[in-house]
């Protein structure tokens, strides 16, 4: 009954209603985060290089497009898998209609699981472009086998074999013939290499300078060697875009979606957890101090008076300096300088209902000490607790962040003051990168105010009389 | 008590807060084995040095090598190198106490000194001018405005300032800076990105100030930003809560003209509250500051703890723990002077 009375006066403050929708909505999309992608293998992917290799760097997001006049180009996925080789030995004819404005960041090929008998293949990517001309890209050897090796033999089973076709020395040849002989443009090996050879090779000459050559493009891959044994898993070749995705790209090429959703259960248990146990050891330490008295109160006192007094963020740096920027180092160090202000706060409550009747009864009958604590004293205090769990939880997300912008922020995970850290540091704000520093200050700012709404929600529902003053 | 003597309580405690500091620091440092790096670079730097100046008159080169080898045997045995770490405690204690921590792994002053002790000396200032210009803007206009709203609770413009400060308490001043560089420097390219001066400076040294101010405001703008909604918030309950008290109710029944009621009976009365609230805000005024600096690159103490932190260098990041737990010190006890000046009760 009470219960209800308590939400009823919560739900009657707008604050209290924004906070609570926003709560459930982080808590959804953390839930949806956690239960989809599996965060140590998306973690692991999202540090490796590797990985982001053939994604468009420093891209905005695609919708961008929606609102400008200039067409940026979408990264292009050409894709077979499971590959019948045919005649010739021919693996694969890819067929692209190019009719954009700009030309592809990169071209690439990538390779995977080719498996073959006798000698090994070699395999060629050609393509004819829209005005007749053909041109022979790149050249991929499949590596021989090794003296002690038993056929069939396997290649570019683990990792497939990524060709960088647009920096290959055959497409800069070939441009350059067909530049230099067909169209009689005078370019230099060098200048095509400076340029970009893919602009050459998706381009043509006009009025002085090299524009996209729209039209059909057939792309065919072949293998040398064809003699029944040979099989190749997958083939893709990659056309990099200008931009990618519902959030763009970072300097890595990182998928900054994917960083931006695996920041929201990060944060949440950040602020969550170190706020509750900062508030748990608190008030535990400001009963004790409360209710014993004496030199223990003292003691604990003269302690939370001096980490109280110390500026925090300068030490909190140093100690995760110098004991590695590890999540459960950094929570420890939130607790280690988050404590005082709760205990002194208990402390001056629990002497006030340590005086009063109740208790004094409670003891009279032959209550013990523990049993006043935990059935008299704490139940008074337990609102104004669960209060403060609140209170405190945005001034931990907020720390977190400000550690991970000063580059102590845990390697492993990805979080969104990591994110802008990278921003900073690569310049982003100096070039304009709005897509990659807007949203995760947003998303911060967002998961703050959530806390901040909801305690100030439950400013009517909890006694004034020990309402908290807040300072960060 | 008298004044003086809650004063010099005062700076006795701030003082055994700095040592306990220290101590704590020396302690870690010791512990995960940092002292001794930041020790053994000291001792390699010195004696790359001596074999640069003994190596023309030396020729035999066993000769050399020996000689250079005696040379470090010495000075690990002066550093205590070869101790375990905690019989050196009292060394290291002394050695940050003055900063006497060697030389920097890349940061540099202007002049190009790379010793530790010159290189916070040239950037202590900078961050002095930007944290205190920017704490006391922050207060001018938080309290004005405070008191102002304290006076119509409940009004449109009392509900937006709390939920202005609802706001930025969860902004982080960082994040603010960075988009106030995209909205001001990048887009409307009113402001400069960062930095002191303009390069090259003017000569001139009105000029050069005005030229100052240009390359402060933006940091300074965020660092009031971000605080003063709070200030404000604090202001005005503090204010409030002394106004609905019996004995202003009794100053106004007695006739007093309202402005002497305010001044003499609820300023007077908020005015001690208020100041504490300033000391309390002053951890995150510095916090804050570190955060401002990096981000626009003015060349304080801050920034160069985010250049410390990138460059792994351990002896600079320790000085700067030490000296902004000074600075934090410093401005603790001269607000508690002032708290003497405006709260009568504790000069009795």
């Amino acid at each position: 009954m009470l219960r209800n009375e308590n939400f009823r006066i919560y739900l009657s403050t707008w604050s209290g209603r924004a906070g609570l929708a926003l709560l459930i909505l982080l808590t959804v999309i953390s839930v949806y985060t956690l239960s989809t992608l599996p965060v140590a293998e998306v973690s692991a992917r999202w540090n490796d290089p590797q990985y982001w290799a053939d994604y468009p760097k420093n891209s905005p997001p695609s919708w961008v497009n929606l609102f400008s006049n200039r067409k940026l180009l979408e990264t292009i996925t050409l894709q077979k898998n499971s590959i019948e080789i045919t005649g010739q030995g021919r693996l694969a004819e890819f067929i692209v209609d190019y009719e954009h404005d700009t030309f592809p960041t990169h071209v690439s090929l990538l390779i995977n699981d080719v498996k073959y008998s006798s000698r090994p293949p070699l395999i060629t990517l050609s393509v004819v472009r829209p005005d007749g001309y053909s041109l022979e890209i790149a050249k991929l050897p499949v590596p021989p086998p090794r003296p002690d090796e038993q056929p069939p033999y396997t290649r570019f089973a683990i990792a497939p074999e990524r060709v960088l076709i647009s920096s290959s020395d055959e497409l800069v040849r070939e441009v350059y013939r067909l530049y230099s002989d067909r169209f009689d443009v005078p370019v230099t090996p060098i200048r095509i290499m400076q340029e970009g050879p893919q602009r050459y090779l998706f381009g043509a000459p006009q009025s002085g300078e090299i524009r996209p050559l729209k039209g059909v493009y057939r792309f065919t891959l072949t293998a040398t060697q064809n003699d029944g044994q040979l099989s190749v898993g997958a083939l893709q070749i990659i056309m990099g875009g200008e931009t990618y995705g519902f959030m763009g790209t970072d300097v890595i090429g990182r998928d900054l979606a994917l960083g931006l959703l695996l920041g929201f259960p990060i944060s949440l248990f950040i602020g969550v957890i170190a706020s509750v146990i900062v508030t748990g050891l608190g008030a535990v330490l400001g009963l004790i101090s409360g209710y014993l008295g004496g030199k223990v109160d003292n003691a604990i006192q003269r302690f939370a008076d001096f980490v109280n007094n110390i500026p925090v963020l300068p030490l909190l740096i140093f100690l995760v300096f110098s004991f590695g920027a590890k999540l459960w180092i950094i929570i420890v160090a939130f607790v280690a300088f988050g404590w005082p202000g709760l205990t002194i706060v208990t402390r001056s409550i629990v002497l006030q209902l340590r005086e009063s009747q109740y208790v004094e009864s409670a003891r009279a009958i032959g209550a013990s000490n523990l049993r006043i604590l935990s059935r008299h004293i704490f139940p008074s205090i337990a609102p104004f607790v669960l209060a403060q769990v609140i209170f405190l939880t945005p001034s931990f997300i907020l720390l977190e962040a400000a550690l991970s912008f000063l580059g102590l922020g845990d390697p492993s995970l990805p979080t969104w003051g990591q994110i802008l850290e990278l921003g900073f540091r690569s310049s982003a704000v100096y070039l304009g990168y709005w897509w990659w520093i807007l949203p995760p200050g947003i998303l911060i700012i967002l998961t703050a105010l959530t806390f901040v709404m909801i305690s100030m929600g439950l400013e009517p529902v909890i006694n004034p009389r020990v309402r908290a003053v807040g300072r960060r | 008590m008298g004044i003086y003597t809650r004063l010099l309580v005062k700076a006795v405690s701030l003082a055994l807060v700095l040592l306990g500091v220290l101590f704590f620091m020396v302690v870690i440092l010791g512990a995960t084995g940092i002292s001794d790096r930041i020790l053994s670079s000291i001792v390699n730097e010195e004696v790359r040095l001596y074999r640069q100046g003994i190596a023309p008159q030396i020729r035999d080169p066993a000769a050399l090598e020996e000689a250079v080898a005696r040379y470090r045997e010495e000075l690990v045995r002066s550093y205590g190198l070869e101790k375990p770490w905690y019989e050196r405690l009292p060394d290291m204690f002394l050695r940050v106490l003055i900063l006497e921590l060697g030389r920097a792994r890349y940061a540099q002053t202007f002049a190009g000194s790379n010793k530790i002790s010159d290189i916070i000396a040239e950037r202590l200032p900078n961050t002095v001018i930007l944290v205190t210009t920017a704490i006391a803007i922050n207060f001018l206009i938080g309290i004005l405005l405070g008191v102002r709203i304290a006076a119509k609770p409940g009004t449109r413009l009392d509900r937006a300032t709390s939920f202005f400060s609802a706001i930025s308490y969860a902004v982080p001043t960082w994040w603010l800076g960075i988009i106030f560089i995209l909205i001001f420097a990048f887009y409307l390219k009113l402001f400069p990105y960062g930095g002191l001066y303009s390069s090259p400076p003017p000569q001139d040294p009105f000029l050069r100030a005005l030229d100052v101010l240009w390359h402060a405001t933006l940091p300074i703008t965020v660092l009031v930003l971000v605080n003063v909604g709070l200030t404000i918030y604090v202001t005005r309950t503090i204010v409030l809560n002394i106004a609905q008290e019996d004995f202003v109710n009794v100053a106004r029944m007695k006739g007093l003209p309202e402005r002497l009621v305010n001044r003499r009976y609820i300023m007077r009365t908020a005015a001690p509250p208020i100041l504490t609230n300033v000391i309390l805000g002053l951890a995150g005024s510095i916090g804050g500051a570190i955060l401002t600096e990096t981000v626009f690159s003015w060349p304080g103490m801050g920034s160069l703890f985010f250049e410390a932190i990138y460059q792994s260098d351990e002896a600079l990041i320790l000085s700067l723990v030490y000296m902004f737990t000074l600075v934090y010190v410093v401005a603790r006890f001269v607000l508690e002077v002032l708290y003497t000046i405006v709260d009568p009760r504790v000069r009795v």
